[in-house]
């Protein structure tokens, strides 16, 4: 009788409710409770001052999380538990009804429960927001966008749900595995970009890690809706992931073997891949950790071994529903030997991703710098690139190098430096790279791209700026002083500009690589409101003349007017505690009890000490500078060449 | 009415029903026997559409079962262990049931809930075992079905509540030629039921036979001679033949009265003509087989 059988039996309707309706219940509790109750409870004038919220994600945002992540999964759990439990499962399969009617009743009969109290609660606040003034914190548009929101994202995880619960046929493992399934894009992300360094030389984890890969796993993107808006092309993909998904459930549950119920997986095709998939995640897991440790290559295969027998183990666990389980020792040999022949490929570099170095006449433009996240974050409208001939041959040619020294840098482990390289290709395409590298090693290529004049133009803001309509500069010394130089006369200004200007143009790649702090930081203000931003690097020696020159020196800098005395130790004579943590008060202190200590109160010394000394605690020798009408102290080091000669004669 | 031929079910690695072909009438009931693991179930869950065959067909009417709602409307299946809807009364299970079977009659609801003395607005998951059973049989029953087929349906019932159980369905047969499949380890449980029986023994049929037939078909026959044994058993269908002293023990196929006229033509000193017990039949029809199988005779 196909009329009794139609989409709306209204007794299985009732058998839904029956079973899952306290699902629906506790989510409108539970939403209730984080958004309408929030606004009556602070509708008072008193507590409004303090509400932050621009939209409603924002009224108790982690039970909202919590409820969004885990609702949706219990629906399709306990509503598809007629599928997990065997009796349950023959008695409904031999009911006179096709299995797509079926899954149309439960699947939609689960959605509307799961709609029904996210649109409860947005009528409720529609309705409270005229009378509690809600449109002082949002308009009524971000009402709907919440509705929408959370409903693409609920009916997306629930539905993930459903699929995951077509495939296996334990509820447990229908759940955990949804999870894991919603999880994977993300979690497969980090572990390759955390191992594939190991085997593709100059592997650019970070700037993979960064790429916004968050919205490859709704459960992570979950996590940021409050604050990051969904585009448009994101909110397609899912759109359609809902209905392509909806739809292959069906077609997996119209295939599905009933006496399969209550295995792990359903589908024999599906176990292989479970368990494989398992040991290959959990393979990487071990390769992260015992690889970030840094532990060589020895702990880094440990790691890889480690990962495969716990993965494969529990996999088989799975599978068998039992730990104590028969191994099969044949596919764990098939894969251990399937990954003995990718690491080989690997060493052979068979993608040629590590020889690959595109021709000088197919980049557009060129990025080099000491981290990806020169590249990344920036106040600039985009990052730093070079698109002058010389130039970026010059970075190839670094590039080939770096690549040639492969396995004589890979191996030191005072390697401190990265060098971060983007091409961009005139077919549009980007080559990312970024190794660790000592850059001494390197110092002729950089000292001819640092010192390029293209280079200099787009690393420095004063080059924009017009000397003609620069109003005022700040010079601000570095160190625990409160003074300030301030130069607004007209010819003064435009002499400063200019000086500035030569002081960056001839500047050595050297003075920017020595780490010596910087005297002052100067903001050069010009045009309307604009502002260009620099050091004042001790080697800029023609400034400080000027600076002489028109008596600013003093407010200009920290001089050894400042300090009342400085105190000079070896560092190895102090105990400092890193691991603990100091206070330079203390550090002083014990420098002030040492009778190794050398103290000094020539000006002169100070002055010579002050230009040399660099900003850490390590290094040779330590100097404490007391700073009298401050009461402060600012401890500095002494390395190598810059260790004066006072200095290096007192300690013999 | 219902077939099935060559019909193949296997789950993973295991073989659960092989080659089977069965052939069951309107109005007759079958009995399905076999120890356990034998693919009884299998091949129930396969006729109730539950499952769907590898090979070979299962067919109702000439229609596939698998899938055919209008096919399925006509049969009621009973699991082994019944199962019901979480938490639900009788009252709610026949509601479900009847917005379910075209053919579900409320009259007869009733009926049989005074019948069987039920209590139909008590949680089904309360009962002991024997109540859920009787009221699984009394939801089956009232949805009126072409087809009842159940697996192990005398487990954990008295044997008053059998008795009643068996007549109800005797009934039904009678009263609306309803067809019933119905599957058992044990042979005298259902001997008294079936009409028609069948032997699964690893997933393949060894025996199908009608019952009645078999009764008055098979005899046992004691003979004693003065002097030599004549040859008389080259004519007639042996089963099986032993001699005990003088006296010739032997089971024989045929007409009673056949046999008896042309026994008594040798002249016997001692003729008797008895009955066998089902099992005896069995265990004699099968020869080797029938000792494996033994232990659902008895």
């Amino acid at each position: 009788m196909p009329s009794r059988i139609s989409l709306v039996n209204k007794e299985i309707w009732k058998t839904i409710t029956r079973s899952v309706g306290w699902v629906s219940i506790i989510y409108f509790l539970g939403l209730f409770f984080s958004i309408p109750l929030e606004i009556l409870m602070t509708a008072s004038e008193e507590q409004r001052k303090f509400i932050d919220i621009d939209n409603l994600f924002q009224y108790h945002f982690q039970i909202q999380i919590i409820l969004n992540m885990s609702i949706p999964v219990l629906m399709a759990v306990f509503l598809f538990r007629f599928l997990q439990l065997k009796p349950y499962s023959d008695l409904m399969h031999s009911l006179p009804v096709k299995r797509e009617a079926i899954f149309h009743q439960y699947a939609i009969a689960g959605l509307i429960l799961l709609i029904l109290p996210v649109l409860l609660i947005a009528i409720i606040v529609l309705i409270l927001y005229q009378p509690f003034f809600l449109n002082d914190f949002y308009n009524i548009g971000e009402i709907f966008k919440w509705l929408g929101i959370t409903l693409m994202y609920n009916i997306l995880i629930y539905l993930s749900g459903v699929f995951v619960g077509m495939v296996s046929g334990l509820s447990a493992v229908q759940g955990a595995l949804t999870y894991i399934i919603l999880l994977l894009p993300v979690g497969l992300i980090v572990l390759l970009a955390f191992n594939l360094p190991f085997y593709l030389y100059g592997y650019p984890s970070q700037y993979y890690l960064e790429s916004k890969f968050e919205k490859f796993s709704p459960l992570v993107s979950l996590t940021q809706i409050n604050y990051r808006a969904s585009g448009a092309a994101e909110i397609a993909v899912y759109l359609i992931l809902i209905f392509s998904i909806y739809w292959l459930s069906l077609w997996v549950y119209k295939k599905r073997k009933l006496e399969a119920v209550s295995q792990a997986l359903v589908f024999p095709v599906t176990k292989p891949i479970f368990k494989f998939g398992t040991t290959f995640c959990t393979m990487l897991l071990g390769g992260m950790y015992f690889g970030e440790m840094r532990g060589g290559m020895g702990w880094l295969i440990a790691g890889y071994v480690f990962g495969v027998l716990i993965g494969y183990v529990i996999a088989e666990m799975v599978l068998q529903k039992s730990w104590r389980v028969t191994i099969h020792l044949k596919g764990l040999m098939i894969y251990t030997a399937a990954m003995a022949v990718l690491f080989i490929l690997f060493q052979f570099d068979f993608t040629q991703y590590e020889k690959k170095l595109p021709a000088a006449k197919e980049i557009e433009r060129v990025h080099i710098s000491e981290s990806y996240y020169l590249y990344s974050d920036i106040d600039r409208d985009e990052p730093l690139y070079l698109r002058e001939y010389e130039n970026i041959d010059m970075v190839r040619r670094l590039h080939k190098e770096i690549v040639e020294n492969k396995n004589i840098d890979h191996r030191q482990s005072n390697v401190q430096d990265t060098a971060f390289i983007v091409y961009e290709l005139k077919n549009g395409e980007k080559l990312v790279r970024n190794y660790k590298i000592d850059k001494t090693n390197y110092r002729p290529f950089y000292k001819l791209i640092y010192e390029s004049d293209e280079y200099k133009t787009a690393t420095n803001e004063i080059y924009k700026v017009e000397a003609n309509e620069t109003t005022k500069i700040t010079i601000t010394p570095s160190g625990p002083v409160n003074k300030r130089a301030t130069i607004t006369d007209p010819d003064d200004l435009k002499e400063a500009v200019e000086i500035l200007t030569e002081e960056v143009d001839s500047a050595a790649y050297e003075d920017s690589q020595n780490h010596v702090e910087p005297y002052a930081y100067i903001e050069v203000f010009y045009g309307d409101s604009k502002k260009a931003y620099m050091q004042w690097n001790p080697s800029y020696t023609k400034f400080e003349k000027w600076l002489k020159e028109n008596s600013l020196l003093d407010e200009a800098r920290v001089t050894s007017n400042d300090i009342s005395y400085a105190l000079v130790m070896k560092a190895e004579d102090l105990e400092i505690n890193h691991a603990r943590g100091f206070s330079y008060e203390e550090i002083f202190e014990d420098m002030k009890q040492s009778n190794l200590a050398m103290k000094m109160t020539n000006k002169e010394q100070i002055e010579t000490s002050l230009k040399n000394a660099k900003g850490f605690i390590d290094g040779e020798y330590l100097i404490a500078f007391y700073f009298e009408e401050q009461r402060a102290i600012d401890i500095k080091n002494f390395n190598g060449e810059n260790v004066p000669d006072f200095i290096k004669k007192h300690f013999e | 009415m219902i077939k099935i031929s060559n019909a193949r079910k296997s789950f993973e690695e295991l073989e659960a029903v092989e080659k089977v072909s069965i052939h069951v009438n309107k109005g007759s009931i079958y009995g399905l026997l076999g120890s356990n693991g034998a693919g009884k179930t299998t091949l129930l869950k396969l006729l109730s559409g539950i499952y769907l065959q590898d090979e070979g067909s299962v067919t109702i009417d000439g229609q596939p079962v698998f899938e055919n709602t209008s096919i399925k409307d006509k049969i009621f299946f009973i699991q082994d262990n019944p199962f019901f809807l979480p938490q639900y009364t009788v009252k709610q299970m026949a509601q479900f049931y009847k917005s379910i079977y075209s053919g579900w009659n409320e009259d007869r609801f009733e009926e049989l809930a005074i019948i069987f003395e039920m209590d139909i607005h008590k949680k089904i998951h309360k009962f002991s075992k024997g109540i859920q059973r009787q009221a699984a049989f009394i939801l089956a029953l009232s949805a009126r079905p072409e087809i009842l087929i159940l697996d192990e349906p005398m487990d954990g019932l008295d044997p008053v509540m059998r008795k009643k159980v068996k007549s109800l369905l005797i009934d039904e047969v009678a009263d609306r030629e309803m067809t019933i499949l119905i599957s058992s380890h044990n042979l005298r449980e259902v001997e008294d039921l079936c009409d028609y029986i069948g032997i699964m023994h690893k997933g393949r049929i060894i025996l199908e036979k009608d019952l009645d037939d078999l009764k008055s078909d098979t005899h046992k026959v004691q003979v004693a001679f003065k002097g030599p044994v004549p040859a008389i058993f080259d004519s007639m269908k042996l089963l099986h033949k032993e001699k005990r002293g003088s006296i010739m023990i032997c089971i024989v196929k045929g007409d009673a009265e056949e046999i008896s006229a042309y026994v008594e033509q040798f002249k016997p000193v001692i003729f008797d003509l008895l009955p066998l017990t089902l099992e005896e039949i069995f265990i004699y029809e099968m020869g080797d087989v029938g000792y494996a199988i033994q232990n659902i005779l008895g």
